[in-house]
């Protein structure tokens, strides 16, 4: 496959050959790396971890694309060995720190100028996420950071989808509330 | 009550698809904060040298990382900037050294000139041994 076609490619189309083609599962990976370390980085809020995790997540995508068999959609599959390697992630560090210490881990910031602007904003969002219940980080990372459709998230929550849209729509709610109490803390 | 909730989370749901597809679309107030978070996630990119290092680790040959030129308004990101940045290839040497090429010479010269002596000798030892029997 050269260069030039693969733009107009779908990405069900490029996994199916990524395991044999290079062209292909670097198209793949300059598609989805953004998408992969923006989900990550709302589920771990600390750059140096989502960096850590998504590197995992493409290395794990590379070892098994060849047994992506084509059915569903691309990016749900790889979000779904993201979100298991997030978890093995909880997993190993349950056993190391307590949930207060867990809490308490300040959120890193990325150093590129671009989001020096949006510091403090960004900041708060990563610490308002922590507060939030599990199903609410989950539909936002999914949803929002990871850009996913309401489809592939009910598909990956095993939700309805009228659930994931209610769910989103209580979690963006308390989300906001949270930012809120968050500003108002840092102000007092 | 609840009806109202599913209509805003309808409502909510397709703002953000539509949003996503094309961020000039005005947000109903309501929908302000979620417009605000994905715009905030616009800005989340990876470091541009941990994803080149990634690269390099999954195997991703810089050629074959081209341009999202429609999501880049034809700009380079410097990510990409380095990765299409040409290595330097070694070339074989296609040139046969002055010294080599002399050398090559000199011992083909002397297999001739050995050559020559031999058939010198081959075609006149015959006749040299034939004259004692005269």
């Amino acid at each position: 496959m050269d260069d030039d076609s693969l733009s107009k490619v779908s990405d069900e189309q490029l996994a199916r050959v990524a395991s044999s083609d290079h062209a292909a599962f670097a198209e793949l990976y300059r598609r989805h790396l953004s998408r992969i370390y923006r989900y990550v980085l709302a589920r771990v809020g600390s750059v140096h971890d989502a960096q850590d995790l998504t590197a995992q997540t493409f290395e794990a995508l590379l070892h098994s694309i060849g047994s992506y068999r084509g059915t569903g959609s691309f990016a749900a599959w790889l979000t779904v060995i993201a979100r298991n390697i997030v978890a093995n992630y909880y997993r190993s560090r349950r056993s190391e720190l307590s949930l207060d210490e867990l809490l308490d881990t300040p959120a890193a910031l990325p150093s590129t100028d671009e989001i020096v602007s949006h510091r403090l904003q960004l900041a708060s969002v990563l610490s308002a996420i922590k507060n939030l219940s599990l199903e609410h980080v989950e539909v936002l990372s999914l949803r929002i950071f990871g850009q996913l459709s309401t489809t592939e998230t009910a598909l990956i929550m095993a939700r309805s989808e009228a659930a994931v849209k209610m769910l989103l729509h209580r979690a963006l709610r308390d989300l906001k509330k949270q930012v809120g109490v968050n500003v108002v803390e840092e102000v007092e | 009550m609840m009806n109202d909730d599913f209509h805003s989370a309808d409502n909510l749901d397709a703002f953000v698809d539509a949003y996503r597809h094309d961020p000039t679309v005005p947000p109903p107030p309501e929908s302000q904060f979620a417009a605000d978070l994905i715009d905030l996630t616009g800005t989340l990119e990876p470091d541009p040298d941990f994803a080149a290092q990634l690269a390099q680790r999954l195997h991703i040959q810089p050629g074959h990382l081209t341009p999202d030129r429609r999501s880049m308004n034809g700009k380079l990101s410097h990510e990409e900037h380095l990765m299409l940045m040409p290595k330097p290839v070694q070339q074989p040497p296609t040139r046969i050294p002055w010294t080599l090429a002399a050398a090559l010479v000199a011992v083909l010269s002397a297999i001739f000139q050995a050559a020559g002596g031999y058939l010198i000798v081959l075609v006149c030892w015959p006749r040299v041994r034939e004259k004692p029997g005269k």
